[in-house]
């Protein structure tokens, strides 16, 4: 983060599509997002690049399977022979009209969710149940949820009721030109390296029935190119940072072994 | 770099034995996900047997050939160019039965496909690949017809590299019967009258692939080539297993013949199911059936009414118990670790040190407390939802049907790796304190789909178990849907527990007497439904029976299925599909509405 303000780049998310229009547009309509894709593919990149963009202050929650709904809206704790009241992170960003951002949604249970319906229609408010209060959201302030239709999509699904009030962003792993852009800013490695990482990274993400969950994101990419440029052989920075972290099957990995060597061999 | 040992002949056994070592030594397994990945599909990639010089592929696998010094570049550019003409389309059935028997022509058109394949797939082919100077040529057609058509021409082509290696159209149309190679091949072709100019131009190395399958199309005394076929791949004896079958029906030899059906079924042939009589054991004499079971007729779009006798017998086979007791043994810890966070759901726990509410009797109680004195321990004074374990029943199912007996060439037969992956999982449920219930069923036809217990869900867990199980013996049919009913009205009706998991273990071979294919899909789907319904989770597991289980995630819902070749392999991913199996039915149970 301190780099990037040294270089003034507010910016470092690159658009595959209307992404950032869309989020912009909804933003001054008050709209809630719902951000769709697969894991590092950019989620939370774009948010964070938004909140920047928009000068917001930006309140992240890794949801969770015991998230209840007083750890977003804030709880009542026990001091001395008291009773105080403490905001939880949803609260904080009502009050300074901020960017909340649920990341991983559907982790959080149903019963949990259902706290921000009345925040993302057009009652935009906050209703604190234990404090009798009720809070209206002012303009600046923008629910964002992110989940990851790829996995668990039988076991976790988001209600229609809170699917509906969302605008749904559909983000993916970006094309390879794209992905190639990306790697040469994050990372700045030079072009044809760029082009080896991501035609491995595409390669990995072909794979089907192989019991990897997901395939090889964004992210990991990036990862790849650090280790490289910090001086790790290419083919074992793609082995420990690509292809090991994918799967604990030692069969699976010593083939993901041999995909990342052949396809950073000529380096 | 390593070097294959190629064997001489004069070296005799000893060498042979070497040179296995060898191929094991330098097993291509490794190179499966490369591959798969350009290929788009689940693609292995083995030695070519016999070598040959050049790689190619049947669409479901990639030959290398064994050579005398394989730099490991040449070996991975084999790999990749075969990897790529089955992504990209080229081994198609369509195209290739035009192929057969012109080897000119097939290496054309190996030529375009590979130029048009690199540049199809430029994005996810190895950059080494792609960077070599045959392949940084414009494809000269958009498709493999376009190929095909230029191929034809006399359009002066360079020869393909040897790094391209090479189309064998018969063979990959042989592995591709089920996905409608056979249908590919022309009428004339079917009927085995495939024209001598074509079959003239056979090289030496496509004569190699010709085999007995070429002869077949040529036979011209073969009034039938499907039958006579067929007798090739049953083997000369199956008329004489039918005649065994009819003067002592339901022993074993019309079990054999059983195998070998299903083995000619799974190389695709479907035809020939209804050709062949269905031998049944002698109905008469059994005692009246326990249980009688609807089954959905398809056709008339309705349930038939008790139309499934299912009788409930303990186990028992004439040669006495098998010895399996190297295959038992005591489950994997880590399988114990996957399985132990099934059937755990959320609860409101009072008085505990922190939660996301006060608990007021706890805080009332404190503070009187407090105030008269008492110093209390620790505040416990917060309500908080945990996880913690809840009933679960488990029941599994277990196929034992005559094709799951088949000895494969090396390994264990599918129902011996059945009964390792059921004990461990049994042994795992019951270990963490779960209700588990297991029985084996076959059948003969409605009237008789016998049911064999191996643990009542009462019983505790012990040797009896494993003694029942060496007493199961691979017979019989598979009439699947009324094995589902029986286990999901024991979970049901006698088990009764909030969490229920029936969990099906079978080789995926569904057929019995007036039961087969689409009847039988659609009556194992209906069964499911109803299970679901009910509020039972149901989960199909299927052990190195291959991977053709495309008709069972029609029936199960690709995801709940697991299939895979070795016991060792359910570890990794039984957790996913049983959780997911669970949450689904107790999300349709206790949706918020």
């Amino acid at each position: 983060m301190a780099r990037d303000q040294e270089t003034h780049v507010t910016s470092s998310y690159i658009a595959s599509g209307q992404e950032k229009i869309i989020f912009k547009a909804a933003w001054d309509n008050g709209l809630p997002v719902l951000l769709k894709g697969p894991t590092g593919c950019g989620k939370t990149r774009l948010v964070q690049t938004m909140a920047e963009e928009l000068g917001l202050p930006l309140f992240t929650v890794a949801c969770h399977e015991d998230l209840t709904a007083g750890d977003l809206v804030g709880r009542f704790l026990l001091r001395g022979g008291e009773t105080v009241w403490e905001d939880g992170p949803l609260t904080r960003a009502v009050r300074q009209g901020g960017l909340c951002y649920l990341d991983e949604i559907v982790e959080a249970r149903a019963d949990t969710t259902v706290v921000i319906h009345p925040l993302a229609d057009h009652r935009r408010e906050l209703n604190i149940e234990r404090l009798g209060e009720s809070l209206v959201a002012p303009p600046a302030f923008m629910l964002v949820l992110s989940y990851n239709p790829g996995y668990q999509s039988v076991l976790k699904d988001l209600k229609a009721s809170t699917r509906q009030r969302m605008i749904a962003i559909e983000l993916n792993y970006p094309s390879a030109e794209i992905e190639e852009r990306v790697l040469m800013q994050e990372v700045h490695i030079e072009r044809n390296l760029a082009a080896r990482l991501v035609r491995l990274g595409q390669a990995i993400r072909a794979l089907k029935d192989e019991g990897l969950s997901e395939g090889a994101s964004t992210r990991t990419l990036i990862a790849t190119a650090r280790l490289i440029k910090s001086g790790v052989a290419p083919g074992m920075a793609a082995d420990v940072a690509m292809a090991a972290p994918l799967t604990d099957d030692p069969m699976a990995a010593k083939k993901l072994r041999e995909m990342a060597r052949v396809y950073m061999s000529g380096e | 770099m390593t070097t294959f040992a190629v064997t001489d002949p004069r070296a005799g056994v000893a060498g042979a034995a070497a040179s296995a070592d060898a191929a094991e030594e330098h097993a291509l397994d490794h190179y499966g996900f490369l591959a798969s990945a350009i290929a788009g599909r689940r693609v292995a990639v083995q030695w070519a047997t016999p070598a040959g010089n050049l790689a190619y592929s049947d669409g479901r696998s990639i030959r290398v050939p064994p050579l005398e010094s394989p730099a490991v570049e040449d070996v991975w550019m084999a790999i990749t160019a075969q990897a790529a003409l089955i992504g990209a389309g080229s081994l198609h059935p369509s195209m290739l039965s035009a192929l057969i028997g012109r080897p000119a022509l097939a290496r054309r058109y190996l030529y375009l496909e590979m130029l048009r394949a690199a540049h199809l797939l430029a994005n996810r082919l190895p950059r080494a690949f792609t960077e070599r100077p045959e392949l940084r040529v414009l494809p000269l057609s958009g498709s493999a017809q376009e190929s095909f058509e230029v191929a034809a021409t006399h359009r002066e082509l360079p020869q393909p590299p040897a790094y391209f290696g090479r189309i064998l159209p018969l063979v990959a149309l042989r592995s591709a019967f089920s996905e409608g190679g056979w249908a590919a091949l022309s009428r004339k072709q079917q009927q085995g009258r495939i024209k001598t100019a074509e079959v003239a131009e056979l090289d030496e190395d496509d004569a190699g692939e010709s085999s007995a399958l070429l002869r077949l199309f040529q036979n011209p005394f073969s009034g039938n080539a499907v039958s006579d076929m067929l007798n090739r791949i049953l083997g000369a004896g199956i008329s004489k297993q039918r005649r065994e079958a009819g003067t002592d029906a339901g022993d074993g030899g019309a079990e054999l013949s059983v195998g070998r059906v299903e083995r000619a079924l799974r190389r695709g042939i479907h035809a020939v199911r209804s050709t062949l009589a269905v031998e049944l054991p002698n109905v008469e004499g059994v005692a009246g059936p326990a249980f009688v079971y609807p089954e959905w007729d398809v056709h008339a779009n309705a349930y038939r009414r008790d139309w499934v006798f299912v009788e409930e017998s303990d186990a028992w086979r004439e040669d006495g118990p098998q010895d399996i007791a190297s295959l038992l043994g005591t489950a994997p810890m880590e399988l114990r670790r996957q399985l132990a966070g099934l059937g755990v759901d959320q609860e409101m726990h009072r008085r505990q040190p922190d939660g996301s509410d006060l608990d007021l009797g706890a805080l009332i109680e404190s503070a009187i407390g407090m105030r008269a004195g008492h110093s209390p321990p620790a505040l416990n004074v917060y309500r908080a939802s945990r996880r913690t374990r809840r009933d679960l029943a488990v029941t599994l199912v277990l196929d034992i049907s005559g094709s799951t007996g088949e000895q494969p060439s090396a390994g264990d037969s599918i129902f011996k790796k059945q009964l390792q992956a059921a004990y461990q999982l049994g042994q795992v449920f019951d270990s963490l304190g779960d209700t588990v219930a297991m029985f084996g069923f076959h059948s003969w036809g409605r009237k008789l789909v016998r049911v064999v217990r191996v643990k009542r869900h009462d019983e505790r867990w012990s040797l009896r178990v494993a003694e029942r199980m060496a007493l199961l013996e691979p017979v019989g049919y598979t009439r699947i849907g009324a094995a589902i009913r029986h286990g999901s009205r024991l979970l049901h009706d006698t088990m009764r527990l909030p969490h229920r998991l029936l969990m099906l273990v079978t080789d995926g071979i569904v057929y019995d007497q007036d039961y087969e294919l689409g009847y039988a899909a659609a009556d194992a789907s209906r069964a499911l439904a109803d299970a679901r319904a009910a509020g039972t989770a149901c989960v199909c597991l299927s052990v190195g029976s291959g991977t053709d289980t495309d008709k069972l995630c029609d029936v199960f819902g690709a995801a709940n299925i697991l299939a895979v070749d070795e016991v060792a392999e359910v570890t990794a991913r039984i957790r996913t599909v049983c959780r997911d199996a669970l949450a689904a039915v107790s999300k349709r149970r206790f949706a918020v509405p």
